[in-house]
């Protein structure tokens, strides 16, 4: 009796066993990767920081760079491995970009460096570390204006006529608008608010204000072309350094403030390097090197040790709380975007850009 | 027998069936299982191929219509005012139905108009546009989203050209993958079963989950998909997954279902066979039964029938119920019975003649027997009755007689006499221990009396040679002990008296000690030393001393004369009393014989023993002028008995006769009798009854004095006599039983008369 048990059971032990999932066989294997992509503001990225991350990890850094977000965006919809590092303002990262599958959150528990991030970057902690922050304003040649501005309005004033240049970016071009059209940067778009815009957007057209990049603008100020143009602070504050008739104007009440976050792609390929490269550049020290090298304002608290002591103590790249407290984070939405998409293509089909 | 074979053939038959199905099931339901897999990945893949191929449809329509609109007239011929191309084009839309939104651009990607406006970013730097205008043909994007509303699209565009072939401008059209999604998520594979499409970037671009869109693909999945292995078993939301998949124009298009599902009716199939299995198994068990039954049935039959005949039920025949070799079994065994019966019958017949034959020979047996204890009993009577007289006066003379010739004579009578007297008392009590009609008589005793008793009895034989006897008793032993007080003397008289036998010069002591057997001190052991400076017992001869009839080579000159039965009357004794005798000895340097009696019961009567001394040797009996009766019609032995008294302060009287001696008994009131038992007319029986029937003198205890054999162990005995002293007097035993009935005293030797 007990052979045929024996017998039983060999047979049904070779039938399951002959043919167990093959499919375990495969054995998942991912090669270890030894590049990170950062996707960064042309001339925006400190080299020796990522020189010096490629010595301590012996991780290759590419950099790859755009000029405006639109060619950003487009470029990482169209490939979606371009990169796997980008930096994004802030609050459209997390409002806009991680809902189109742009970047995606991150995994905070792979972040060593977040107790250091500055107060304005805690919101959104989970979706980028803190790059830079600045606002955007105005430089002016006070050789030639020589008027103390209180607000916008100059744009409209003939005085200036053909001596402002606006940047050609749809968005800084309808908040500059909004303000000095004596408007809230996040202003609810009613048909009577755009209608006024409309208005004094030919006002502008009328006052022969062209459009161009920052560092275009500066130039066209230092050259003596313009008299005011549209900037950020850091841009500004670096010309500042060698043209001292050079000053930057904000609105003290409602300035256009802004802040960028380095993000995750989506689809990054080198999802684990991306995460070492975020922790590096999130120290006070890799902070500052940036700081120090395109003056503007990191997010990193204990950074202000590595900085330089003119940019530690200039106020214009690193303003007080208080002043920082009074710009405002414009809030994107569909009828901004369209409103400035269609204000803004109304104005360049005749505006002259700069030669 | 029965059970054996009937469990033997159900557990067979239950192994065979279960076996039998197991192997069906279990195999049946394995490869029914693997074909189903194999099926599952084939279904899948065609499954796979089909909506594929449905997803490619639309991705074809949405591009052949949007060259449709770049080549439409009308759209040509509304480039001059942005707002009839606005007005076509959202005709066209709505014509087509394909697209979310419809958008014209120049070839710088500059919006030239568009029926929803809203791309954030810049066409130029989307490949599919930049491949639009470069390269002059209709392209599609990959999937993305356009914000607010979120939408999940992909382009499709298309070059417009002037008259002349030159790039005018280029139409992008927003396909909503919604419209890809339903086709591929319109798959519903029971609960689990999903379709997945993965574009050239390996995302999925379709997804039941939407938060999985445009998300790599994992990566064990995307390395199926690279090595072409069709039977993906992927293992995610902690389930295993299986299916297939296709791929075409770099889109993949995944069939997966939970392994646990597709296998679930395979699962039920189990359970179903099982069940069936089990229920086959119950009816396969039923016939099994039945089939034993059938088969061991006759044999019980069989069975039934020995057992009838095994319990004298003659007529018991086995049923044949079949014609098979059962049948011839019963049939045969039949037969045998019929024999069995007869020679039975045979050999009763021889038992009884046999049976007959023995009765006859117990019968006279018996005869025998009774003529025998007649015998004894006459003998024991003729001779100790003489005896009684001749040892009694020899005695005496011994005592008055001066001439040391005639002294010389006298010792040689009492010795012979009372040589023969022990050789006749010894073996009426070895015959009454080995016949088991001997009973222990426990009474309350003082085992210091009865050692100070020994040592006075056996005084004077220690004295005439010059020995030191002397005992030594343990201080706190118990005053009273339940004993057989007269056999345990009987044994120290014994132990001493070979002591004393064997010992030429020295002493001879006796030791008594004891320990408590528990903690209440009620019960105790005792152990009782009888150490001599004699002729000792050489180491082979210690234990063989013990047997009847067997004395020590020295014991066995003619000095040393005995039965050789007092030992082993003693350790028999010793034995009955649950206790041990045993002997350590070296030749030529004494002897000490230990008595062990376990667990003696401790009487809680305590006696003044004050008057006990340790040395005997100057001291007599002082029987305080207690009056005894002698009853006995030979005038000799009343003689006797009165002169043996004589000395130990007792007043005698005597009876020749029993009516004198109850006349006697009711006048006077004696303290006590000696009641010779056969008399003429009145027997010592009948007066002792008489007297114990007298309420003035049933208290007066009567020993029975016999030369017959008596069964003092008797209730009729009892009842009538406190004691029995056999005939001839033994003058110790006597004294002793007196001590037992009477107040006495030891009163020094040197006051005696």
């Amino acid at each position: 009796m007990k052979k045929i048990y024996t017998l039983f059971f060999l047979v049904l032990f070779m039938l399951f066993s002959c043919k167990r999932d093959e499919a375990q066989k495969q054995v998942i294997k991912q090669k270890p990767s030894k590049e990170v992509i950062l996707y960064n503001w042309k001339e925006y990225t400190c080299l020796e920081t990522l020189k010096e991350f490629e010595t301590e990890t012996g991780i290759k850094v590419i950099l790859k760079e755009f000029e405006t977000i639109n060619e950003q965006i487009a470029s990482i919809q169209s490939n979606p491995q371009l990169c796997d590092l980008t930096v994004f303002d802030s609050h459209m990262a997390k409002n806009q970009f991680t809902a189109m599958k742009l970047i995606k959150k991150l995994n905070t528990s792979k972040l060593n460096n977040m107790p250091s991030y500055l107060n304005e970057f805690q919101e959104f902690i989970d979706v980028g570390i803190p790059y830079s922050f600045g606002m955007t304003g105005y430089a002016i040649d006070t050789r030639k204006v020589k008027k103390e501005f209180k607000n916008y309005e100059f744009l409209f004033n003939p005085e200036y006529k053909g001596k402002i240049a606006l940047l050609d970016d749809p968005v800084d071009f309808f908040l500059t608008l909004l303000v000095a059209s004596g408007k809230n940067i996040n202003q609810a778009l009613t048909p009577k608010v755009l209608k006024d815009i409309e208005t004094n957007a030919l006002k502008l057209k009328n006052n022969s204000i062209d459009f161009n990049e920052t560092f275009t603008n500066l130039d066209l100020l230092v050259e003596g072309k313009r008299w005011i143009v549209q900037t950020y602070n850091g841009d500004a504050a670096s010309y500042m350094q060698e043209h001292d008739y050079i000053k930057f104007f904000y609105h003290p009440e409602n300035y256009n403030a802004w802040s960028e976050i380095i993000c995750l792609t989506n689809n990054a390929p080198n999802e684990e390097n991306a995460y070492k490269l975020l922790n590096y550049l999130s120290t006070a020290r890799a902070a500052a090197q940036f700081s120090n090298e395109f003056m503007y304002a990191n997010g990193i608290s204990g950074s202000e040790k590595f900085l330089n002591k003119e940019i530690r103590s200039n106020p214009l790249i690193n303003p007080s709380r208080k002043i920082r407290e009074t710009g405002k984070l414009y809030h994107r939405s569909k009828e901004g975007n369209s409103a400035a998409q269609r204000i803004f293509s109304i104005l360049t089909s005749s505006a002259a850009s700069s030669p | 027998m029965k059970k054996k074979i009937k469990s033997r053939i159900l557990v067979y038959l239950i192994s065979l069936i279960i076996l039998a199905i197991a192997l069906v099931t279990f195999t049946g339901v394995f490869f029914a299982r693997e074909a189903s897999l194999q099926t599952h990945f084939e279904s899948t893949q065609i499954l796979a191929k089909e909506i594929l191929h449905n997803v490619n449809e639309v991705y074809k329509n949405a591009a052949q219509n949007v060259s449709v609109i770049a080549e439409n007239n009308n759209i040509k011929q509304s480039f001059e005012s942005p707002e009839k191309l606005k007005l076509e084009l959202i005709k066209l839309k709505r014509i087509l139905g394909t697209y979310d939104d419809i958008t014209i651009l120049n070839p710088s990607g500059e919006v030239l108009t568009s029926t929803d406006y809203n791309y954030p970013a810049s066409w130029t730097h989307h490949k599919f546009f930049a491949a639009t205008v470069e390269l002059k043909a209709p392209q599609v994007s990959v999937a993305y989203y356009l914000p607010e509303p979120l939408r999940f699209i992909t382009s499709f565009t298309a070059p417009v050209f002037d008259e002349k072939g030159k790039l005018k401008a280029v139409v992008s059209a927003q396909l909503n993958m919604k419209q890809i999604q339903s086709i591929v998520q319109h798959l519903t594979l029971d609960q689990t079963g999903h379709a997945y499409l993965i574009d050239e970037n390996k995302r999925y671009i379709s997804h039941y989950n939407e938060e999985k869109l445009l998300t790599n693909v994992d990566l064990g999945l995307l390395q199926k998909i690279e090595q072409q292995d069709s039977h993906l078993e992927l293992t995610f939301d902690q389930q295993i997954h299986i299916g297939n998949y296709v791929t075409e124009n770099e889109r993949t298009l995944i069939v997966l279902q939970e392994r646990d599902e597709v296998l679930s009716f395979f699962n039920d199939i189990f359970w179903n066979i099982l069940i069936v299995s089990l229920v086959i198994a119950v009816l396969a068990l039923l016939i099994g039964l039945k089939l034993s039954q059938s088969l061991t049935k006759p044999i019980e039959d069989l069975n039934d029938t020995i057992h009838k005949f095994k319990q004298g039920d003659s007529s018991a025949r086995a049923a044949i119920s079949s014609q098979d070799e059962i049948g011839e079994l019963a049939n045969d065994f039949n037969l045998m019975i019929k024999e069995v019966i007869e020679f039975r019958e045979q050999l009763e017949e021889l038992v009884k003649t046999r049976t007959d034959e023995l009765e006859k020979a117990k019968d006279e047996a018996e005869t025998a027997n009774r003529a025998k204890s007649a015998f004894l009993a006459n003998m024991s009577h003729e001779i100790r009755t003489p005896m009684n007289a001749i040892l009694g006066f020899s005695q005496i003379l011994q005592k008055t007689e001066t001439d040391d010739e005639k002294k010389m004579f006298l010792n040689s009578i009492t010795t012979g006499g009372k040589t023969l007297l022990s050789i006749i008392n010894d073996i009426l009590d070895l015959s009454k221990i080995e016949a088991g009609k001997f009973t222990l008589m426990l009474n309350q005793s003082s085992l210091r009396s009865i050692v100070t008793e020994t040592c006075t009895i056996l005084s004077n034989e220690a004295k005439k040679k010059k020995l030191d006897l002397s005992f030594e008793i343990d201080e706190g032993f118990p005053q009273m002990v339940i004993i057989d007080e007269l056999r345990l003397r009987q044994i120290l008289i014994n132990l001493v008296g070979n002591a004393i036998k064997f010992t030429d010069s020295g002493f001879v002591k006796i030791k008594a000690s004891h320990s408590y057997c528990d903690e209440l001190n009620k019960f105790t052991s005792i152990t009782i030393e009888v150490e001599d400076s004699g002729i000792g017992i050489s180491e082979d001869e210690q234990e063989s001393i013990f047997n009847d009839f067997i004395q020590s080579e020295k014991q066995g000159d003619k000095l040393y004369q005995g039965t050789g039965l007092g030992l082993a009357i003693c350790r028999k004794l010793i034995k009955l009393m649950k206790g041990k005798l045993s002997v350590e000895s070296q030749l030529n340097k004494g002897a000490t014989f230990k008595i062990e009696l376990p667990r003696i019961e401790v009487s809680e009567i305590i006696i003044d023993d004050d008057n006990y001394v340790n040395s005997v040797a100057n001291s007599y009996l002082d029987f305080n002028n207690s009056t005894v009766l002698i009853v006995d019609d030979n005038e000799d032995n009343l003689n006797f008995l009165v002169k043996l008294l004589e000395g130990h302060n007792i007043k005698t009287q005597t009876a020749s006769n029993c009516e004198k001696a109850i006349k006697l008994t009711l006048e006077s009131q004696p303290d006590l009798i000696l009641m010779d038992l056969k008399m003429p007319k009145l027997s010592g029986y009948q007066a002792a009854e008489t007297i114990k029937a007298n309420a003035s003198t049933k208290d007066i205890p009567i020993l029975a004095v016999s030369a017959s054999i008596v069964d003092e162990n008797t209730e009729s005995f009892k009842k009538l006599f406190e004691s029995f002293i056999p005939k001839p007097v033994n003058s110790e035993l006597l004294f002793n039983s007196l001590m037992n009935h009477l107040p006495y005293s030891y009163s020094n030797s040197d006051t005696k008369n």
